[in-house]
């Protein structure tokens, strides 16, 4: 049966595909008589992966088809210059006509010829082009990338129009097959890098892809790591950026998220609108967000360190406030603060998995009531609650979703070692991420770059936003990061 | 351009070399200067000192360059042939995993003595040391960014609490300057070189520096940093305390810090940040120590420097927990001092004179 050659004659084809595609239900035979050869043609296709506007445009055109009598034209090229704007190429087997048939095409057969045509009717489903809802930004462009991955590179080509935006195309998965894009400035990413991405990407390519997420897994440095090594973005702009920056871009068929790489964390800390707002508030916005970083993992390790280890480092007031609202509380702070993180934790993820009206509305019970509840309950301390809900809302302030929830997830470990050694403790746990940090790498390149915050040129755009002097032009030669 | 090149910027080799010598040092320099000489003058002790190293720091940049020293173990090999060189640099690592055990001691005592006192000391001692570990599987380069990433960090809030602290500062306890004449300060020279600790590992990193034409100025900042951190410090602390108490007090700076409080912001006792910042500077110290043990073992021994780590472990632990008291850490950082002085200056410049014998008769 493997590569079986077509009949010559209509019928024979129709019996025989029948017979092949039998459990397939939505296989459709249509039959179409041309009137002016007197031929008969056969479209077979997938139903709902046509699109029938241009499809009836076709079968009218031919069916409408005379003989010329004063230039005799054949059968097969009036049927070529027919279908010229839509057809691919042609098919001899019964093997490749089933490729072609599930691929979405359109087979056109006709009687009296071995071959069958393949016309690209093709209609995707796409949603329209909207806002991205993971990275919202207050100004700038509302654009977001879609599922499909021809639309997503006609945007980043629609604005940046240079010859050297390389484009790099192949297909990856063993059942279904999917369009991976690799996507970077020539001369502008460095060759390492392009080799690097290059090898990964040809390690994973018999994987069957259903995101970009999962891609991202499979390339990334290591495995064992709380923080994401490639970044992800819906937003063209922040792809754009990237690219000249002389980062590569990665993207998948079916997923509206770009993958970027090598990442950095200053990177991953910056928002796109910090450069469309003014520098004032850029930097401003910035310090902010690295200094939540700080408060949503360590704040409740200090809260527990100081109060069941060191409430003497305390002003003398203070303490007593403390001691005021912990009085009846029975549970050790430990207990206390894991009670509430873990609580607020829960409430966040179902309040994701909700429809959204439902999820505020689960956001609002669990947050103000059962705090309440809780504190007049006296299980825990209302001070306890206040630490709980600033660490929550500082983590959200982290541009990146998955880079946030890193966060999140390393507050736990700060809160065991506030509990295990107290202050110490929590140094320890400060110095482990840190070094943790300065281990780590993103496609053979730093990840944390200490050296930006001090560096002569970077230290502008690391943990500040200053102003930039205009630009006389980019030079067009590989980006170097600084101190790398 | 990667990670793994194992190459530093001259920058990062002045947060290095900064962060190696900010230890047990700066917590003890006010009350080592002032037993040796009994007046205020340390300050002018120290900054004679400053000088000194620095012309000395000069003179051995210009010595290595001159012989291209990339890898100092190699060097010490065209100096001494295979088995001295490898019995001095046993030497050598001995007197780094000795630095780096009573770094992490000196933390353990200082972490008992304000923050744990319940928590046995062992547990303290032997989590600092994994989790140098883990910072030192990353090499240099890993080293060189938790440095870099610290030291200003550290800076930032000791000039701070020094800010905080101006209230009650009483220059004048530092007056007469030279009361006692000149001659206690010249004998004070020497005392002190606790503080200058770390500053020898310059000599061992010459080879892993990319920009080799900044080494110099890179060093001469990393040494200038703690030097002026611990002239301020000094100043501060001998005019609030006075001579008598900072004799009497085993860490002169953090008593400093405790003996006023600010009122108005969140936390009115500052000692709270200078002894974290201290952890984090013990474990700095320690983890560049830990690191240049491992390191000489390997290239001595030349077998894999991840089973160095592990093998070194529990030696700095059992080093670590061989002093009982206050006098036995004090004994260990006598005998350290030693030969501080012998590693800084004897051997480079020993193997130096050798070495260019050697070159000249092979060339003569």
């Amino acid at each position: 049966m493997k590569s079986k050659p077509l009949h010559i004659k209509l019928d024979q084809k129709q019996e025989e595909l029948k017979s092949e595609l039998d459990m397939q239900d939505d296989v459709v035979f249509k039959q179409i008589f041309i009137p002016g050869y007197e031929v008969s043609g056969l479209f077979v296709f997938v139903n709902g992966t046509m699109d029938y506007r241009s499809f009836n445009e076709i079968v009218l055109d031919l069916s409408a088809a005379q003989v010329e009598t004063r230039h005799r034209v054949s059968i097969e090229q009036l049927v070529i210059s027919k279908i010229c704007s839509v057809r691919e190429q042609d098919v001899e087997t019964y093997e490749t006509a089933k490729e072609h048939i599930f691929d979405g095409k359109t087979l056109l057969f006709i009687d009296g010829m071995v071959k069958g045509y393949v016309l690209n009717l093709v209609k995707e489903k796409n949603r329209t082009f909207g806002e991205p809802s993971t990275e919202r930004v207050v100004r700038g462009p509302k654009m977001g990338f879609i599922e499909s991955l021809q639309e997503n590179i006609g945007l980043i080509r629609q604005y940046s129009n240079h010859p050297s935006l390389i484009v790099q195309q192949q297909k990856f998965g063993t059942m279904e097959k999917r369009e991976v894009a690799l996507i970077y400035y020539e001369g502008k990413a460095s060759d390492s890098l392009l080799k690097e991405v290059n090898k990964r990407i040809n390690e994973v390519k018999a994987t069957d892809l259903q995101d970009s997420g999962m891609l991202e897994e499979l390339i990334e440095d290591t495995a064992l790591t709380p923080f994401p090594q490639i970044q992800n973005t819906e937003r063209p702009d922040k792809v754009l950026a990237a690219l000249q920056e002389g980062r590569v871009v990665i993207m998948v068929d079916g997923s509206p998220f770009a993958l970027m790489a090598p990442t950095t964390i200053t990177m991953l800390l910056q928002s796109p609108d910090d450069y469309y707002e003014r520098w004032v508030a850029g930097s401003f916005l910035r310090i902010i967000r690295y200094l939540s970083l700080f408060v949503t993992v360590f704040l409740s390790g200090i809260y527990i360190s100081l109060v069941s280890f060191n409430p003497g480092l305390l002003p003398s007031e203070l303490a007593m406030t403390i001691a005021g609202t912990r009085e009846n509380v029975p549970f050790p702070p430990f207990v206390e603060a894991i009670i509430m993180e873990v609580t607020i934790e829960l409430l966040r993820e179902a309040g994701i998995r909700l429809p959204s009206p439902i999820g505020q509305t689960v956001g609002l019970v669990g947050g103000v009531i059962i705090g309440q509840a809780a504190v007049q309950a006296n299980i825990v301390s209302s001070l306890m609650v206040i630490i709980v809900s600033i660490t929550t809302i500082t983590s959200f302030t982290v541009p990146q979703y998955s880079f946030g929830l890193a966060f999140r997830a390393l507050r736990f470990g700060a809160m065991i070692f506030a509990a295990v050694l107290g202050l110490y403790g929590t140094t320890l746990f400060f110095i482990i991420v840190i070094s943790h940090l300065s281990k780590l790498t993103s496609f053979k390149e730093p990840y944390f770059q200490p050296m930006d915050f001090i560096g002569k040129k970077t230290w502008k755009d690391a943990f500040l936003r200053l102003p930039k002097r205009k630009k006389g032009g980019d030079s067009f030669g590989p980006v170097r990061r600084q101190n790398s | 351009m990667g990670q793994s090149e194992g190459k530093i910027l001259s920058g990062e080799l002045a947060a290095i070399i900064s962060c190696s010598m900010l230890g047990i040092g700066m917590l003890t320099l006010p009350r080592t200067l002032t037993e040796k000489i009994h007046s205020t003058d340390g300050w002018i002790v120290l900054i004679l000192t400053g000088i000194a190293i620095t012309l000395l720091l000069c003179l051995l940049v210009v010595l290595l360059k001159k012989h291209k020293v990339a890898d100092y173990y190699t060097y010490m090999e065209e100096a001494y042939g295979k088995w001295l060189s490898k019995l001095i640099g046993l030497v050598v690592v001995v007197y780094f995993i000795g630095v780096a055990s009573f770094e992490v001691l000196a933390m353990s005592e200082m972490v008992r003595f304000y923050l744990l006192e319940e928590t046995p000391v062992e547990i303290v001692i032997l989590s600092m040391i994994l989790a140098s570990v883990h910072l030192l599987t990353g090499k240099i380069k890993a080293i060189a960014k938790a440095c870099v990433f610290f030291l200003p960090l550290t800076i930032v809030i000791v000039l701070l609490i020094y800010l905080f602290s101006l209230r009650i500062v009483e220059l004048r306890n530092l007056q007469p300057v030279l009361a006692k004449g000149f001659l206690p300060v010249m004998k004070g020279m020497g005392s002190g070189t606790l503080s200058f600790f770390g500053i020898e590992l310059f000599i061992f990193l010459f080879g892993v520096v990319k920009n080799q034409n900044k080494i110099k100025s890179g060093v001469l900042i990393g040494f200038s940093i703690p030097l002026i951190l611990y002239v301020i410090t000094y100043v501060l602390v001998v005019a609030t305390l006075t001579v008598p108490e900072v004799e009497a007090v085993t860490l002169p700076t953090i008593s400093f810090v405790q003996s006023f409080e600010v009122t108005g912001i969140f936390l009115e006792r500052m000692e709270l940040f200078l002894l974290i910042t201290w952890i984090l500077q013990f474990f700095l110290t320690h983890a560049i120590y830990f690191y240049f043990a491992a390191e000489g073992m390997t290239k001595i021994f030349s077998n894999s420097y991840t089973t160095n780590l592990i093998v070194l472990v529990p030696v700095v632990f059992l080093l670590a927990k061989i002093p009982k008291d206050i006098t036995g850490i004090l004994k260990m950082s006598d005998l350290l001092g030693y030969l501080f002085p012998v590693i800084l200056i004897g051997l480079p410049i020993i193997t130096f004179v050798i070495v260019q014998l050697k070159r000249s008769r092979r060339s003569g």
